[in-house]
């Protein structure tokens, strides 16, 4: 599991080295840097353990990825409301 | 590779990858600029996309480290509605008089260059007393959900562009003599707009 789990993390960081790359020209660079950042290792290592070990199907994990990475962008909006006191 | 090397070499693409930010942070940087005043030096000017966020009328003096990221900029310097000379120089070894300029302006520069402090401290040397100097830059989060991947993230951007993401400004801005008068976050706590004088002139 902790082999799944390092490819997974690793999966989940070299994607979001690559979404932040295509995403980047059109939102900001720090705007993508800092959710995907927190998206994209956890939701892979989370993805690659729970997939083998409860049985879940790909599809779960990706509708359970998806939800996780909303979850963090609405935090990220708050946090960001917070410190400027405008939306991100 | 040097950091001059660096840019000279991303040019090509540099203003396509910050286009984004260039959009998102337009308001927030016409509404800190409009201040800049009289004889103005802007360091590390590269393509210049925030010349259009300068006021009017200015008499500015850009300096980069990269002849080929100054030559993107040309159409742009040609377009200011000011007087606008530039040239390569290195922000930690001005070649002008002391207290020649009334602002000082650096757009996300002070991530980049080796000695932050020592280019400060020649900033304070070429400003004249009372003048401020203006800066718009990324710094290392306080919170560290945000510190660590920035921390991870500036393993890579130093190698490919010099740039580094863990850079604390406001404390090296301090370091070398200037006062901060305004602080302001424009994202989360890592994108800053910061408003400085001379704690004491410099010699």
């Amino acid at each position: 599991m902790l082999v799944l789990m390092l490819v997974g993390g690793l999966i989940g960081m070299v994607l979001q080295f690559i979404i932040t790359m295509i995403l980047m020209p059109f939102f900001g660079a720090f705007e993508v840097m800092i959710p995907l950042s927190l998206i994209g290792m956890p939701a892979g290592m989370m993805g690659a353990m729970c997939q083998p070990v409860f049985g879940v199907t790909y599809f779960d994990v990706l509708i359970i990825g998806e939800l996780y990475g909303l979850l963090i962008a609405y935090l990220v909006y708050r946090s960001n409301l917070s410190l400027t006191g405008t939306p991100s | 590779m040097s950091v001059k090397e660096k840019y000279n070499r991303i040019a090509r693409f540099y203003e396509y990858l910050k286009t984004g930010d260039s959009r998102r942070w337009k308001q927030a940087q016409s509404d800190f600029f409009k201040t800049l005043k009289g004889n103005v030096l802007y360091v590390g000017m590269g393509p210049g996309p925030e010349l259009e966020n300068f006021p009017p009328g200015l008499n500015i003096t850009a300096i980069d480290l990269s002849f080929n990221m100054l030559e993107k900029g040309k159409s742009r310097a040609e377009a200011y509605s000011g007087n606008l000379n530039r040239l390569v120089m290195d922000v930690q070894n001005l070649g002008f008089q002391a207290k020649q300029f009334d602002s000082i302006v650096a757009v996300c520069v002070f991530c980049t260059v080796v000695n932050p402090v020592a280019g400060f401290k020649e900033l304070r040397r070429v400003l004249k007393p009372g003048g401020q100097l203006f800066l718009f830059e990324h710094v290392l989060s306080k919170n560290p959900l945000y510190g660590i991947p920035l921390r991870m993230m500036s393993l890579l951007t130093t190698r490919l562009s010099g740039t580094h993401l863990d850079r604390n400004t406001v404390a090296n801005v301090e370091k070398a003599g200037w006062k901060v008068l305004e602080d302001n976050n424009i994202y989360l706590d890592i994108v800053k707009a910061i408003r400085c004088e001379a704690n004491v002139p410099s010699d």
